[in-house]
């Protein structure tokens, strides 16, 4: 697809509160001295407080406020899901709708991107350094921690761009380009060193240069579904999918991917969702998503659903694909079979049993695969779980090694980048309180 | 959580030493030395004591209920908000010496907070004021707060409002009080006077060295009307009370202003102070200063904390370093009616991309202005700028922000 095309095919959607808006809205708040909405933000932002200071026209106090807890304000206002978490808690919820909380922050947010970054205040420099490994929604904060409690920190990233999911992963018209760069600039204008390019092998040795490390590098490394014809041209990883889509807005330029007209997407995970989503905008006519169980036991959010539903996406589901059957090399359709649900497994879900002789076929341009990921290389001699998740302290986010901690998907395996920003904030508390020899 | 330190919003006043200008004011706020300290401890730079009286515990019996409140009720799905409370509690029921004794052990556990008494007694002789005055300022207190101005209840015995109201009632106590005490002496103002520069002049002259203002507005807040009994109702009586509350925010800086001008010692404004907007105003107007009830009535102590970050945010934005550069800073713009420019002519001009044709503007020019609005056969309204003479009563009811602006007659409005 064309840069001008893609432009127009990832505007954001949802539009922002007009200053009228927004103070009716944090006006009609009840403003509890102690909002259920800020005991559920991950982040612990706090809420009522930013919300008063709405009402009350004190823009730069709701901004100082949103930034104190959670650094990626704008991004989160655009891609926490709220419901879940501090509207699904709103005592005006009782009396006729929760407060539109995200779009507060996000009008919060873009008040400050229109009239000037507002300083955060910092604890005077230690001259003690630290590092942070990733820098997705988990580093970015925990780096943003680090640097106001005054330590120098460096920031090291694998990719050529900052931001990890934010930037590669989440769809632009969710999340536009133009705000995580804003953010991630915001994190360097504090003082953090940002290092791109620079993947982290070996992260116990950086113990030898720092203080302490907090590892935030997430969960990358797409699951395959290892089944036939997977190496065909036109089968491709959500998170490889995404990222392209990305890069083509981020770079101005052409997309290289052509989905084609038909597209099945496998998986039922926000990612699926979003790589359904995202090809019907490149043009595809027909876009299948395929689930191995029912829609109740799908990852994704119940509002990320049924957007996609509304956008044309239709939902298979109790259907597990067997095999992928190609021409020349090429991709041309998916082979599948029905399934039933039997006892639950240990992920608590019912598993899926499939039942012989059902087998159907759909026919398929593009298939993308979105079926989980798990975290990449270069975790040696940390303890992990048998997903391979990294392993912490719940309390301080500390690793099997001292002075490592970790936070984020590399722990959480596939969560919200608000619970990110919370872990990068608790280990940035913890790291300190351990530097500084406190209990 | 928070990281980093403070802005510095301290202020002097009569040599003492406010961390910022915010005070509890002579309330329920204020009933008791334990709610106090927490005041304190959520961050209030002072407080002054619910109104002290010797023999209270015996003499003071409280009605029940003794408050009600004006709110709009909104939409069914919205909050009420209130935006005026009315009531007719008595000054404190509790003994003089337990306050005094409230007072030491106040002062003692925060040194760095202002502690000011308001006493109450008639003005038949000075015994009373003088040695309440003596007691509190022994037990510590900083300022004396004189209470001449409740007005329920006490005028009926000859105290309040009975002594605000007369200018010289009001200096002969002040008087008595200045003579027994070192410390400052703050004659607290009632609206509910012709002119309340002339009572607080009388008080200056007196010796006073600061004034507070104003005290609540004689009111009556509605009647019932299925009772017929005017509101709060007690056992099927009631009785006029004072009102607070945003509601009296406009009286009060008009008479904050007032005494500004006609007095030279520093003002502590209170009447209606929610938001560090209204802090501003009343700043800007001449107080140094500024005690708040109503609003920790409805929402607590805690608002302090917006009241300081609001007040310095606009600080920084405005390029104020500190509290004294803003005191007054309005008053010079504050001129005569007839003194005003008839030179500038105005009129108005509805922006139509955010017009939500809704005809208020039309209804309000039409019938109670001088039919400049026309509405076109799309409802969108148009104005004759011929006939429009400015007056901006379209702008006042227009329900979108910043549609309706208001340009010099003769330009065309782009």
């Amino acid at each position: 697809m064309h840069y001008r095309e893609l432009l127009e095919a990832f505007r954001e959607l949802e539009t922002g509160f007009s200053p009228q808006e927004a103070v009716t809205e944090a006006t009609r708040c009840i403003k509890c001295e102690e909002g259920p909405c800020a005991k559920a933000c991950p982040a612990g932002v706090d809420v009522v407080k930013f919300i008063r200071q709405i009402a009350t026209r004190n823009l730069v106090g709701a901004i100082k406020v949103i930034k104190e807890d959670n650094i990626l304000a704008g991004i989160c206002a655009r891609i926490c899901p709220q419901r879940m978490l501090c509207e699904g808690k709103c005592s005006s919820s009782e009396l006729a709708s929760p407060i539109k909380i995200g779009r507060l922050q996000r009008f919060a947010a873009d008040q400050e991107a229109e009239k000037g970054p507002k300083p955060l205040k910092s604890f005077p420099p230690k001259g003690l350094q630290v590092a942070v490994v990733g820098s997705g929604p988990a580093g970015l904060s925990a780096a943003t921690f680090l640097k106001r409690l005054g330590y120098e920190v460096d920031l090291f990233e694998a990719e050529s761009l900052p931001g990890g999911v934010l930037t590669h992963g989440i769809p632009a018209y969710r999340l536009p380009k133009n705000v995580v760069q804003r953010e991630v600039e915001y994190v360097r204008s504090l003082g953090v060193s940002i290092f791109t390019g620079r993947p982290i092998d070996a992260p116990l040795a950086l113990l030898e240069h720092y203080k302490a490390v907090f590892l935030g590098a997430g969960s990358n490394r797409p699951d395959q579904l290892g089944i036939p014809g997977e190496d065909l041209t036109g089968v491709i990883q959500a998170l490889d999918f995404l990222k392209e889509v990305n890069l083509a807005l981020l770079e101005q330029r052409d997309c290289e991917i052509h989905v084609g007209d038909q597209v099945v997407v496998i998986g039922g995970g926000n990612a699926a969702i979003d790589g359904a989503v995202v090809a019907h905008r490149l043009g595809a006519s027909r876009v299948a998503l395929l689930y191995r169980r029912s829609e109740q036991e799908m990852a994704a959010w119940e509002e990320e659903r049924q957007f996609a539903m509304r956008q044309g996406v239709v939902f298979h589901t109790l259907t597990q694909p067997v095999r992928f059957l190609g021409d020349r090399g090429k991709l041309a359709e998916v082979e599948c079979l029905r399934v039933q649900l039997g006892e639950a497994d240990d992920s608590g879900r019912r598993r899926p049993i499939p039942l012989a002789g059902t087998e159907f076929r759909i026919a398929c341009d593009t298939a993308i695969v979105a079926i989980g990921q798990r975290p990449g290389p270069g975790l040696d001699g940390l303890k992990r779980d048998r997903r391979g998740l990294v392993e912490v302290d719940e309390e301080t986010l500390v690793t099997s090694v001292q002075g490592i901690y970790a936070g984020g998907d590399l722990v959480r395996g596939s969560d919200t980048a608000v619970r990110a920003v919370g872990d990068g904030k608790r280990a940035a508390l913890a790291m300190d309180a351990w530097i500084q020899g406190r209990p | 959580m928070k990281i980093g330190g403070e802005r510095d919003l301290s202020v002097d006043f009569c040599g003492i030493r406010f961390k910022n200008p915010f005070v509890i004011a002579s309330a329920p706020p204020a009933t008791t030395g334990e709610m106090i300290g927490r005041a304190f401890e959520a961050g209030w730079a002072g407080a002054t004591t619910k109104t002290l009286m010797v023999e209270a515990e015996s003499l003071i019996v409280n009605v029940t209920p003794r408050l009600a409140s004006l709110s709009f009720p909104g939409p069914s799905n919205e909050p009420k908000k209130i935006y005026a409370f009315e009531n007719i509690e008595l000054v404190t029921d509790r003994s003089f010496s337990v306050w005094l004794k409230e007072i030491e052990e106040l002062r003692k556990k925060y040194p760095d907070q202002v502690l000011i008494a308001s006493i109450m007694d008639d003005a038949s002789k000075p015994d009373g004021w003088q040695y309440m005055a003596k007691k509190c300022a022994e037990a510590g207190a900083q300022i004396i707060e004189l209470n001449l101005s409740c007005p329920h209840g006490m005028p009926e015995l000859g105290m309040g409002a009975a002594i605000g109201q007369d200018a010289e009632l009001a200096a002969t106590v002040t008087r008595w009080t200045t003579e027994a005490v070192r410390i400052p002496v703050m004659p607290k103002m009632t609206p509910n006077v012709t002119d309340v520069g002339a009572v607080a002049k009388a008080c200056v002259e007196a010796g006073a060295s600061a004034i507070s203002g104003i005290n609540t507005v004689a009111a009556i807040i509605g009647v019932d009307l299925e009772t017929l009994v005017p509101r709060p109702n007690v056992a099927g009586y009631s009785a006029h009370g004072g009102l607070s509350g945003p509601a009296v925010k406009p009286i009060a800086l008009k008479a904050v202003a007032t005494m500004a001008k006609a007095v030279k010692v520093p003002i502590s404004a209170l009447g209606g102070i929610s938001s560090w907007e209204d802090a501003a105003e009343f700043l800007l107007l001449g107080a140094s200063t500024l005690q708040v009830c109503s609003s920790v009535m409805a929402r607590g102590y805690g608002i302090i904390e917006d009241l300081l970050d609001g007040l310095g945010n606009y600080m920084e934005d405005k390029g104020f370093d500190s509290i004294a550069e803003m005191v007054g800073l309005s008053l010079e713009k504050l001129i005569g009616q007839t003194e005003l420019s008839r030179e500038v002519r105005l009129a108005c001009n509805i922006k139509e991309e955010t017009c939500v044709k809704c005809d208020l503007c039309y209804v309000s020019c039409r019938d109670a202005g001088y039919q400049a609005i026309k509405l076109k056969e799309d409802r969108m309204p148009q104005v004759d700028r011929e006939k429009c003479t400015g007056c901006s009563l379209c702008q006042q009811v227009c329900p979108v922000w910043d549609c309706v602006t208001l340009t010099p007659r003769e330009s065309v409005p782009a």
